[in-house]
């Protein structure tokens, strides 16, 4: 772009003022609250082909609709579309008062969804769709709750924090207390600076020089200022939770050691038996992708895989390019193991095509 | 015209705001600096090339010196809000202790006595209120007549980051104005409290006056180190362009060069040991100013009993009972709820040894049933 500062800036906010921002396409309904958590149960698109539904935990940083941000990039409407029951936990905004919700509360808040769900549906298995944390969150309840778990589909998942990546060094030598002390809970505005620092050329000057460059395509502008907006849309973490997030996975690393405890048991992840599907983004500065597949090594499943992308942490759902492959080779996986309901494609009872 | 236009700009400039979270507001404009002042160095470079690694360099210094302020400013910030509101009177205290010995910024070099010290934080902190109302006030003036040879820049540089002040500008000059003055006149009364100084506002005071000049000493250091890696990764920028047959042919050429070097030697900074350690003593010394200005605060408003002030521990104490209390009655619940499903089956099953029985003739006895389904 040409021009001096003003011209450019007085161009491009004009022009960021009259975009249109349509986020989250599908519609839902709350189910259930707790305090701030709340599960959400999307509006079908097309019939029900499958009795076993689909529980979407997304991690307690950030906010879940990244999964669901818009039609073409729509995780949540791929599953919608392929005959789905589809269900979402929303951790929501923790404030200073939420201060004391641990990682305890988050699985037993799991839980509940899921008992949730099966009373609901009348079903004794739900497949667990876990995004970042809240994969390892999933890992954590499928430990302890296998019966409940039908198949575990595991996006940037973190596992191994024992990990060399610059965000891993940083939280290993973190002192989590004076924070909690300080704020009652971690920031979301701390953590968004973390996040950039890693890599403030790329992640600020690389990014918004992009924007630059697509000044001529709203549709560009608009899905550059969505995502934008989900990125700086970030909820603080509770003070005990983001205590042991740090101490206990980060520096511990004791959810590979088998040394975590959740709802009052030990969490060995060889308890989980059911099939594991590992989704890796191969360019996650967040969480390499050997953290991310160090769970099938722990697992006792002997159904298990890796789709690996090219993508980064996010690009893996936000990309147009994985939903054009990748997306429906994950929709196709859990199709093959989910129960179909009567009538449906012949099947009639359990297992459906996998069996 | 002219006039209609800039209130235009004004109107859009606010709808974006608006529109975007104020992070996105920040980087879309200081972006744009930054590529202004980018291609300032490459029409430099495109003017006057061969110059040499070390003249280009210096060339370049003062384009580059706009692109790290914009780039770390948000980074960098809590090294300027640590330094901001004592900043003052620690240079008085060092400069009145450098007079008599070299003084260094230590807890020596402030004040010698908890009384005197109550003094300067009252007195400082009156100080930055009406700071604070003085630069509200300028921008508000700056909204209404711009220096000739300004740039628009330039405004960004100071509060305007924080929000589109060309329109609330003139918001805040009216308006701030009689919200610090009152803060600072309730400062006042807070002095004049017919109570003792509670211990703990001491306390609390001789943490703050020893862990300042660590965390100003640390902030000094962090930022130190942003700026070696700068100038090393420029040096080598210049270096790298200059081996070449002549400038890059496209500002992008420029510009990808330019982000691969800065990328590399920012990447090794941030993740080496030595960093990692300066950036986790500056955040810990840094929170223990914070918390001890809180506990200031907090020990202030002991000295009002009659006043209608809950304090933040005494929040935090509440808050942890009601969560023991919600997570008791949410493990109620849950045993109610099994017990419920654990009586639907005794029931049931109550119900089918009945009817089996009556089939086959027997005579009911709930007793013995019971015993049976058990």
């Amino acid at each position: 772009m040409q021009g001096t500062y003003d011209e450019i800036s007085s161009d491009i906010l004009s022009r960021v003022a009259q975009v249109k921002l349509d986020m989250a396409p599908s519609k839902f309904e709350v189910l259930d609250e707790e305090g701030i958590f709340k599960l959400l149960h999307f509006h079908p698109v097309s019939a029900e082909k499958y009795r076993t539904p689909v529980l979407i935990v997304y991690a307690f940083i950030n906010r879940p609709y990244v999964l669901d941000m818009h039609q073409e990039i729509s995780v949540v409407q791929k599953y919608l579309k392929a005959g789905f029951d589809v269900y979402m936990v929303d951790w929501g905004y923790p404030s200073a008062a939420d201060r004391f919700l641990d990682l305890d509360d988050y699985v037993d808040y799991v839980d509940r969804c899921v008992e949730h769900i099966k009373d609901r549906k009348g079903v004794e298995q739900i497949n667990l769709h876990g995004y970042c944390l809240g994969g390892t969150l999933s890992s954590v309840y499928t430990a302890l709750r296998q019966r409940n778990v039908r198949n575990l589909i595991l996006q940037a998942a973190p596992i191994n924090f024992h990990s060399d990546n610059t965000i891993a060094r940083w939280a290993r030598a973190l002192d989590p207390d004076k924070i909690v002390d300080t704020y009652h809970v971690m920031p979301g505005e701390l953590l968004n600076q973390g996040f950039l620092l890693l890599d403030p050329v790329n992640l600020i000057i690389g990014k918004y020089e992009g924007l630059l460059d697509m000044m001529e395509s709203e549709e560009g502008i608009a899905s550059f200022l969505r995502m934008d907006w989900w990125i700086f849309d970030s909820p603080s973490i509770p003070g005990e939770t983001f205590r042991q997030y740090i101490k206990r996975w980060y520096q511990d690393n004791s959810l590979v050691k088998g040394e975590f405890e959740a709802l009052g048991e030990k969490v060995d992840l060889k308890n989980i038996e059911s099939p594991v599907l590992v989704l890796a983004a191969k360019y996650d500065h967040i969480v390499p992708p050997e953290s991310q597949r160090a769970i099938l090594d722990l697992v006792s499943s002997s159904d298990k895989d890796v789709f690996e992308i090219s993508k980064g942490h996010i690009g893996i759902t936000t990309s147009k390019d994985s939903h054009k492959e990748f997306w429906p080779k994950v929709i196709k996986w859990l199709q093959k193991r989910s129960e179909r309901r009567a009538g449906h494609n012949g099947h009639n009872g359990h297992n459906g095509d996998h069996a | 015209m002219a006039e209609q236009k800039e209130k235009d700009k004004s109107r859009s400039n606010f709808d974006a705001y608006r529109q975007l979270q104020s992070e996105s507001y920040w980087f879309i404009t200081r972006t744009v600096a930054i590529h202004n002042w980018l291609k300032e160095a490459y029409r430099l470079l495109r003017e006057k090339p061969g110059l040499g690694p070390g003249v280009t360099y210096e060339t370049w210094m003062p384009a580059f010196e706009r692109i790290y302020g914009h780039l770390f400013a948000a980074f960098l910030q809590p090294c300027h809000m640590i330094m901001l509101p004592l900043e003052e009177s620690l240079r008085a205290q060092s400069g009145a202790a450098a007079d008599t010995q070299n003084a260094s910024l230590s807890p020596g070099t402030l004040p010698g006595t908890y009384l005197e010290t109550l003094k300067v934080w009252t007195e400082e902190q009156s100080r930055f209120f009406r700071g604070m109302a003085s630069a509200f006030q300028q921008v508000g003036e700056r909204t209404e007549e711009r220096l000739p040879g300004r740039r628009h820049e330039d405004d960004i540089d100071g509060l305007q980051d924080m929000m589109p002040l060309r329109l609330l500008g003139n918001v805040a000059d009216k308006e701030m104005r009689f919200l610090f003055q009152s803060l600072e006149e309730s400062l006042y009364c807070f002095k004049e409290s017919q109570f003792f100084l509670p211990k703990s506002l001491i306390l609390h005071l001789q943490k703050l006056v020893s862990s300042y000049p660590k965390a100003y000493r640390l902030a000094q250091r962090y930022e130190a180190m942003f700026r070696s890696t700068w100038d090393k990764a420029l040096r080598k920028f210049a270096a790298e362009i200059d081996k070449g047959s002549g400038p890059p042919a496209e500002f992008k050429e420029f510009y990808n060069t330019y982000t691969r070097i800065f990328s590399k030697e920012f990447d090794q900074l941030l993740g080496s040991p030595e960093f990692i350690e300066v950036q986790n003593s500056f955040m810990s010394t840094n929170l223990d100013v914070i918390l001890s200005m809180r506990k200031i605060m907090e020990a202030r408003l002991e000295m009002f009993p009659y006043l209608p002030f809950v304090t933040g521990s005494e929040m935090a104490s509440l808050e942890k009972t009601v969560h023991g209390h919600k997570r008791r009655l949410d493990s109620l619940e849950r045993k109610m709820r099994e017990m419920e499903r654990r009586s639907a089956v005794v029931q049931e099953s109550l119900e089918l040894e009945r009817l089996r029985r009556s089939v086959n003739g027997h005579e009911e006895n709930p007793a013995r049933l019971l015993e049976v389904v058990k």
